[in-house]
């Protein structure tokens, strides 16, 4: 079944769109994981146009995050004031993001920059994965202790702290603005909401509980994702509503049935699970960065 | 009254398209790029008077297309220096009833766009024109790989000495435009004749809102994003909590 899709001038096979949306949508019910780190490269080998795939995937982000920021409003398991110290520093993300972004564009350097950066990115989180999962092994062996943090040192040193109430952290306000900042930074130009960065390090340098920081994470991430579609429907017009819905469909479904199956698998099997699969995009992204590829020219549309 | 003048008309025009040894037609005055839009084709068909090799070539809007030769920076192949080529076809295609070489001179092949290698307008000083052929190769290769542009010159068949028809496809990733169909007629390797017709590529019904709507009023799109995101957000919630 095929769908033409008006902003991206091209038509596409519906239902693998919807099964694109349903794996993401699984996987971020399984691990409570925003997915576009995932979804994004999927699109790429898909053929969507980089530029119309980041912006578009703003819109499923809201969907994914919306659904469990309410939820978690309701257990109130949200440090507000943390969360819009998150936020002022994330709307300087993503604006500069969008800039950043038009930069690229221009230079025609977009498509790399997405692809190395996720190429890396990727790396970096399917090995730390693994690594977590060898550790945790390990530790449950002989038990261990967690090294001390030089950066969550640093952030004490700085001005400005503050007493967050419900985390019960004090932690200069920097912490947070400028782990919201580069969630911004991601959102706007990555197209991925970085949960899987933000949640770590909202960990291990903030020190804040485990049991704020998904509420927390989520709410800042929602409004992000909301200012970044809007703010790219307005100036770059690159969001395609109809890629969008698809993507929406699948992932509505996906996520529901991640979550029952959340229930079934066990958590370092998914972790291996998910590890695996990252890796693999990885490698399919840093296979064609690195091997001399056939075509010696790319094209893209204007200047 | 009507008819006679309609007839008087015909009278006055008649002498005039006697003359006119080749007319064109085409099976489609407009295209429509509807929600479920997976290419089209179109047949091009007319009357070809005289001897002579005929061409068709039909061509999409222009658009501005930049060419980057990827090189290697740190080990990591990038977009390197690009070119910048204005005033490109977005759509090409070609039928011929005879091979290209036997129609005529390459140059005059060049100056009427016919043959993939003359579809990307070249610097006229020669010098500046073999700096950018690479890039103007890789191009109409690249569209080809896309599926846009044809890889060979498709077959004119007649029916009847006189009656030809070719037919041409229109891939799922069209731009939206004005379409060129140009026949030529070329005896002796001079180009005798020719005739066009355009036809349109529109986006209709939701896609053409859509895109109006994204141009038109990109915050509410916007909106529109966000709430329908929202809503499937919210959907999934109550979903699950029913279980």
């Amino acid at each position: 079944m095929f769908v033409y899709l008006p902003v991206a001038e091209m038509s596409v096979n519906a239902l693998e769109i919807i099964f694109l949306g349903g794996v993401v949508g699984f996987f971020s019910g399984l691990f409570g994981v925003g997915g576009g780190f995932l979804s994004l490269p999927f699109l790429v080998f898909a053929g969507i146009p980089p530029t119309i795939a980041v912006t578009t995937q703003s819109c499923q982000i809201i969907a994914s995050s919306g659904a469990a920021t309410l939820s978690q409003f309701r257990r109130k398991r949200v440090d507000v004031p943390l969360a819009l110290h998150m936020m002022a520093g994330g709307f300087a993300g993503v604006i500069l993001g969008l800039g950043i972004f038009g930069l690229l564009e221009m230079l025609g350097q977009i498509d790399f920059a997405i692809s190395a950066t996720y190429a890396l990115l990727l790396a970096c989180i399917g090995l730390s994965m693994l690594g977590e999962l060898v550790r945790s092994f390990l530790a449950r062996r002989r038990g261990t202790t967690a090294p001390p943090n030089r950066i969550a040192a640093w952030l004490k040193t700085l001005p400005y702290q503050r007493d967050y109430v419900t985390s019960g952290i004090r932690v200069s306000v920097f912490g947070p603005v400028g782990i919201g900042f580069i969630g911004g930074l991601m959102i706007s130009i990555l197209g991925s909401g970085g949960s899987f960065m933000l949640v770590p390090a909202m960990i291990y340098l903030l020190g804040m509980p485990a049991l704020f920081v998904t509420g927390t994470s989520l709410f800042q991430l929602l409004v992000l994702a909301t200012a970044s579609c809007l703010l790219h429907a307005a100036t770059t017009q690159s969001i395609d509503l109809v890629l969008a819905a698809l993507l929406v469909g699948g992932s509505v479904v996906g996520a529901i049935l991640g979550l029952r199956a959340a229930k079934h698998i066990k958590g370092a099997w998914a972790h291996l699970l998910l590890a695996t699969l990252i890796l693999a995009v990885a490698a399919r992204m840093g296979y064609d960065l690195l091997v001399t590829p056939d075509e010696a020219f790319s094209m893209v549309m204007g200047h | 009254m009507v008819l006679c003048a309609a007839l008087m008309g015909a009278a006055l025009v008649a002498p005039v398209q006697a003359k006119a040894a080749l007319t064109l037609d085409i099976s489609n005055d407009a295209i429509a790029v509807t929600t479920g839009f997976n290419g089209a084709s179109l047949t091009a068909f007319g009357i070809q008077e005289t001897q002579g090799a005929l061409v068709i070539v039909v061509s999409g809007p222009n658009r501005d297309f930049t060419i980057h030769e990827k090189t290697r920076l740190f080990g990591l192949w990038t977009n390197g220096a690009g070119h910048n080529f204005t005033g490109v076809p977005s759509y090409y295609a070609l039928a011929s009833s005879t091979p290209l070489e036997d129609v005529a001179a390459p140059e005059k092949l060049r100056a009427e766009h016919i043959g993939f290698e003359n579809i990307v307008p070249l610097p006229a000083e020669p010098a500046e024109a073999a700096l950018t052929a690479p890039y103007a190769g890789a191009l109409v290769r690249l569209q080809q790989a896309r599926g846009i542009f044809g890889r060979e010159a498709k077959t004119i068949t007649y029916q009847t000495p006189a009656l030809f028809k070719a037919r041409f496809d229109l891939p799922p990733v069209v731009v939206p435009g004005s379409y060129t169909v140009r026949a030529m007629l070329f005896r002796d390797g001079q180009l005798r004749e020719s005739a066009s017709k355009n036809f349109d590529v529109v986006p209709t019904g939701l896609s053409a809102r859509l895109l109006y709507f994204a141009h038109e009023h990109g915050f509410a799109y916007g909106l529109i994003g966000v709430f329908m995101a929202l809503a499937a957000g919210w959907l999934a919630n109550v979903l699950l909590k029913r279980e």
